[in-house]
């Protein structure tokens, strides 16, 4: 399993209604809330073994599945 | 001075002519002058909390810029909110009479938010303290609100804007739109709230209707306010994040509480919300709780947990008292319920095949209406007691009859047909806005011909019919005295 399959999995835990894969803007158009944030960091802690600082959750950090894999590579240090 | 008085505008207007006739460089010292003597005529106290909260708040950024140090940030969020609690909450408690400083609670907020964003990298911290005392200080923020981040606000005042023709427009349009639904309608429509306060045998029909104009008035009043001082702000080149959109439009209590009030609910998400649901022990909670109740449910109980303390904390940011309590548990309860119960509300529109749009649409607007006018009946009254006795009779049978002397009780009928007609433009403008028609972006870009002589119909009649009276300078603004 890629770390991107994974990821989707992760996301799809978490809201099966959103199309995480083709949506570029989750966070500003509003298709993901604050409560589904908390969510989501809890989903990627556990798939990934990260803790995710309040200093990150940002809507461009979460905003498509490349800027959160990409979060995700950063906590990993890859 | 209330932005509601003539002296306001001519110190606006002095402030403005004053910006725009200095060097670029400079012009953002015009805003620190205007600032300091607009505090300075809300009492020496004022002036000398504000500036001992933006000292705190200079030298205490520096440090953290210097030194990552969670003690210290703890240490000086203590002193800085820690003051602003006992100024508001230590009287409500021992009876003592202590003079609160102007918008208190807005400016701890936002200096409060300052030291976070420095600690957590999102925000340099200023060298120069005239610039951190600006950020706190700016005095069309301390007359009305919001609560902006520094990313937000301060890089914008430290500019130097030139006069920019389309945005000074826009800016008086907006700002004249304020002044519309303040004086024009919400205050106005202040006499219902008398009328309801007053008590007495009020029919069930006439109670919900006044609960209803209050919510329409607070909206009206808070709102209005905020487009005076964002127009008086884009009319000098700047932008203040926008606090309303459209709430009564909402799907849900979560949507309403996206748009009221937006940059309250963004302090309490950015700065308690998300580091209480995903610390370490957020997250542990989570997955203890997921081994009780499932991966979906387990989850979400920090968030749900965080949200009902949140919304206790946003009650008690209004007002120290049992209302307030009562207002900010029942919004967390219904936030938490919904959350909560999310998987049961999807299988049961499954099951019962429910469309997602067509007429679900009007029932999720009305049920919002409904969950958000019951804390109403405890933002305007003297206490639990009497909110819920509101409660009572409204539900009593309802009869109509004294309808005409009921209704001309409260004002006469040309004062209804004006409140009427003036709600009915509001909520013309915010539909065609929902429809994503900007309205006034339009009216600014139209020939000087059709711009001019509807701004200048909206001055008259906010002339003429606004509320005023001798030495009157309108109902005093709902939320100032937070």
């Amino acid at each position: 399993m890629t770390d991107m399959e994974k990821l989707l999995a992760a996301l799809a835990e978490v809201r099966d209604d959103v199309d995480f894969a083709d949506e570029g803007a989750l966070v500003d158009d509003g298709l993901i809330d604050s409560f589904d944030l908390t969510q989501i960091i809890a989903a990627l802690d556990e798939a990934f073994d990260i803790h995710i600082i309040t200093g990150d959750i940002e809507p461009e950090n979460f905003n498509n599945v490349q800027s959160m894999l990409e979060l995700v590579h950063r906590y990993q240090g890859k | 001075m209330s932005i509601l008085t003539v002296e306001f505008l001519a110190f606006a207007a002095c402030t403005l002519l004053l910006y725009y006739l200095m060097p670029l460089k400079v012009r953002w010292l015009v805003l620190v002058c205007a600032s300091a003597v607009f505090v300075c005529l809300s009492g020496w106290y004022s002036a000398a909390h504000l500036t001992a909260v933006a000292l705190v708040m200079w030298g205490g950024g520096l440090l953290l810029q210097k030194k990552k140090s969670r003690l210290l940030l703890a240490f000086l969020l203590v002193l800085d909110l820690g003051a602003m609690v006992f100024l508001k909450y230590y009287p409500a408690f021992s009876g003592a009479d202590l003079i609160l400083p102007l918008r208190l609670s807005y400016f701890t907020f936002q200096s409060a938010g300052y030291l976070i964003d420095v600690y957590r990298g999102k925000a340099e911290a200023r060298k120069n303290p005239l610039e951190a005392w600006l950020f706190i200080g700016y005095f069309p923020q301390l007359a009305q609100g919001p609560i902006s981040t520094w990313k937000e606000l301060g890089p914008q005042l430290r500019t130097g804007h030139r006069l920019d023709p389309d945005s000074f427009v826009s800016g008086f349009q907006q700002l004249l739109w304020g002044y519309f639904k303040k004086l024009v309608i919400a205050d106005r429509l202040a006499s219902v709230t008398t009328a309801l306060l007053k008590g007495g045998d009020l029919p069930g029909w006439f109670v919900l209707g006044g609960v209803i104009l209050y919510a329409i008035r607070l909206y009206l009043d808070f709102s209005g306010g905020m487009d005076v001082v964002r127009g008086f702000s884009r009319m000098a080149g700047i932008e203040l994040p926008e606090n309303f959109r459209r709430p009564f439009f909402s799907q849900s209590v979560a949507e309403y509480w996206r748009r009221w009030h937006i940059t309250l609910g963004a302090w309490f998400r950015s700065y308690l919300l998300y580091p209480l649901t995903t610390s370490k022990a957020g997250i542990g909670l989570g997955k203890a709780a997921s081994k009780a109740f499932g991966k979906k449910t387990g989850r979400m109980v920090p968030s749900a947990l965080a949200t009902m303390l949140v919304f206790l904390l946003i009650g008690i940011w209004h007002t120290a008292n049992w209302n307030a309590v009562v207002f900010g548990t029942y919004f967390g309860i219904v936030m938490a319920a919904s959350m909560l119960l999310d998987p049961v509300w999807k299988s049961m529109r499954n099951t019962l095949n429910l469309p997602k749009d067509g007429w679900m649409k009007p029932f999720r607007l009305v049920r919002t209406w409904i969950l958000t006018l019951i804390a109403q009946y405890f933002a305007f009254t003297a206490g639990p007691g009497q909110g819920l006795s509101l409660m009572a009779q409204t539900v009593q049978p309802w009869s109509f009859a004294g309808f005409a002397e009921q209704m001309t009780g409260v004002m006469e009928l040309t004062e209804w047909i004006i409140a009427a007609a003036g709600c009915v433009i509001v909520l013309v403008v915010d539909i065609l806005c929902e429809k994503k028609i900007d309205v006034c972006g339009g009216l600014a870009k139209t020939h000087f011909w059709i711009r001019w002589p509807v701004l200048l119909a909206l001055i008259l009649v906010i002339v003429v019919f606004g509320v005023y009276g001798s030495g009157y300078d309108g109902a005093a603004f709902l939320y100032t005295q937070f």
